[in-house]
């Protein structure tokens, strides 16, 4: 029988997806060409490393979506515009507890997760082999912007939509096409309570982001209720919501002619409540907002529309 | 524009300058990083057990530059040979392949050494049992560290040889030696033995966050 070389993983494309999540939507901005090494990694270990990113894709995604509470009951209004979202990574979020087979035992050692420090960390195994664990990108924070549209109203709703689609290269080779789709809407209830000292309404949004044919898979949902109130052009908003996320990313092994194998990383269902405070400027044309969020990671988030 | 409105819009956009001059995290950034990486490279050799009634006792030998492609690896990942730091032993395991008919077949007692260029038999794997009468997941196996070292020599000498820009001629002897049950009976199954390598090295990249 032939040997047979196989790579475990192919890390440059999981690297490009790393790459891309910090690209996220603004084409503009130039690729981040981020190199994640695995080694030594079991699938539990890889979720370690990989675990601050759907904590932080949750909040990001799952913000600035609904601004106000007030929801006209009839006519024609619209929004396109850019928010862009940003959260602060946590300490806490910079290792994890990695295990592997010790010289005599299964142990256990803080390493650096995908945004920690940058030296890999390495401890002895069992008859003299070690183990590595990568280091991190150092990152402290992470930001994304989206496109948005919200059109309404009829019966008090108002329907939102977010998308963008951006080809990342063959699939074969790099990442393939990188698409988020996100649509929801809000309802006023305070159309069926007139005497109401704030508008209020409820709200529910659904969003995909993938990458590749299902490199990345991730589902977030998102409902709140908003309420604000209108002093001149400036409208205080503040909501009440619940936050869903589901991540997977899988990835192959390939000896450089076939895959041989292929691993999937799912990882839990991410569900948080999610608090915000914000300010929206509604001039005759331009609409701005800025917004504070407590959710799975603190999240600040700043827009710029137009519309009516 | 009026007095009130101007000022609730100076009011927002000052808010807004001060994150930026703070460094808002909204306000992409460019930041280089240097960062130290390990991957794994694994190279696998089968043996083919036909006939062998009880005890068996096989080698192979195979070219470390040809069967363990570190230049690939590290050109998939975007290390330079330059910037490796480390190539070692990660860990070894073991599976079968193509099962053996007869039920019940099982390989007790294996021993593997490994023989390094200009050296003697070194033992890697002390006395493992493998079920050979289905195909197997890769099971871990127990190590010692004489043929871990001996490895881990060679591995060296490879690096080396990449850094010289040289293609390595290395090799590798496995044996494997141990007994197949149930005894009295011809053996007919495949099984292989992989090495995990971790190779080590930094890569500089941009990061915009």
């Amino acid at each position: 029988m032939a040997p047979m070389t196989t790579f475990r993983p192919r890390v440059r494309r999981l690297a490009l997806t790393l790459g891309a999540l910090g690209l996220f939507v603004l084409p503009w901005s130039a690729h981040a060409q981020l190199s994640a090494g695995v080694s030594g990694l079991t699938d539990d270990n890889a979720k370690g490393y990989l675990s601050p990113l759907p904590k932080a894709f949750s909040s990001v995604l799952n913000t600035s979506i609904f601004r106000s509470g007030d929801v006209p009951r009839q006519g024609l209004n619209f929004e396109l515009g850019l928010s862009l979202m940003a959260v602060n990574f946590d300490d806490a979020d910079r290792t994890y507890t990695a295990t592997f087979s010790g010289p005599s035992d299964l142990e256990s050692a803080e390493v650096p997760t995908v945004i920690g420090d940058t030296g890999a960390i390495s401890r002895p195994g069992p008859a003299g082999t070690e183990h590595y664990f990568s280091g991190g990108f150092d990152i402290d924070n992470f930001s994304v912007g989206v496109p948005e549209l919200r059109i309404g109203s009829i019966f008090g709703t108002r329907l939102a939509v977010r998308w963008i689609a951006v080809q990342l290269g063959d699939e074969s080779d790099d990442l393939g096409d990188l698409e988020l789709f996100g649509i929801g809407g809000q309802h006023s209830v305070s159309q069926y309570f007139p005497g109401l000292p704030v508008d209020l309404a409820v709200g529910g949004f659904y969003q995909t982001f993938k990458i590749g044919k299902d490199l990345l898979d991730t589902k977030a949902l998102h409902f709140d209720v908003t309420g604000s109130k209108h002093f001149g052009v400036l409208e205080p908003y503040a909501a009440v919501g619940y936050d869903s996320f589901d991540m997977d990313l899988s990835y192959e092994l390939s000896d450089g002619n076939q895959t041989v194998d292929k691993i999937a990383v799912n990882f839990d269902k991410e569900t948080n409540a999610h608090l915000t405070a914000g300010l929206a400027a509604n001039l005759p044309v331009v609409k701005l907002h800025i917004e504070y969020n407590l959710a799975a990671e603190n999240a600040l988030a700043l827009g710029l529309c137009l519309g009516k | 524009m009026r007095a009130r409105t101007f000022a609730s819009f100076a009011a927002l956009a000052t808010g807004w300058m001060l994150f930026s001059a703070a460094s808002c995290p909204l306000i992409p950034d460019a930041d280089t990083r240097t960062v130290e990486l390990a991957v794994t490279g694994s190279a696998v050799q089968g043996f083919e057990a036909r006939g062998i009634i009880n005890t068996y006792d096989q080698s192979e030998t195979f070219n470390l530059g040809d069967d363990i492609n570190i230049r690939q690896i590290l050109d998939d990942n975007g290390v330079d040979v330059a910037d490796v730091t480390d190539i070692s032993v990660a860990n070894v395991y073991v599976r079968c392949t193509v099962p053996d008919p007869n039920p019940g077949r099982a390989i007790t007692n294996t021993h593997v050494s490994v023989t390094a260029p200009g050296g003697g038999p070194q033992p890697l794997v002390d006395n493992f049992s493998l079920t050979v009468d289905t195909a197997t997941d890769w099971t871990e196996v127990p190590l010692l560290p004489q043929g871990v070292n001996a490895i881990n020599g060679v591995l060296d000498q490879l690096l080396s040889d990449l850094r010289a820009g040289s293609d390595s001629n290395l090799e590798l002897g496995y044996s494997a030696s141990g007994v197949s049950v149930p005894t009295g009976a011809s053996s007919n199954f495949d099984w292989e033995i992989r090495l995990d390598l971790n190779i080590v090295g930094t890569v500089t990249v941009d990061i915009y966050h």
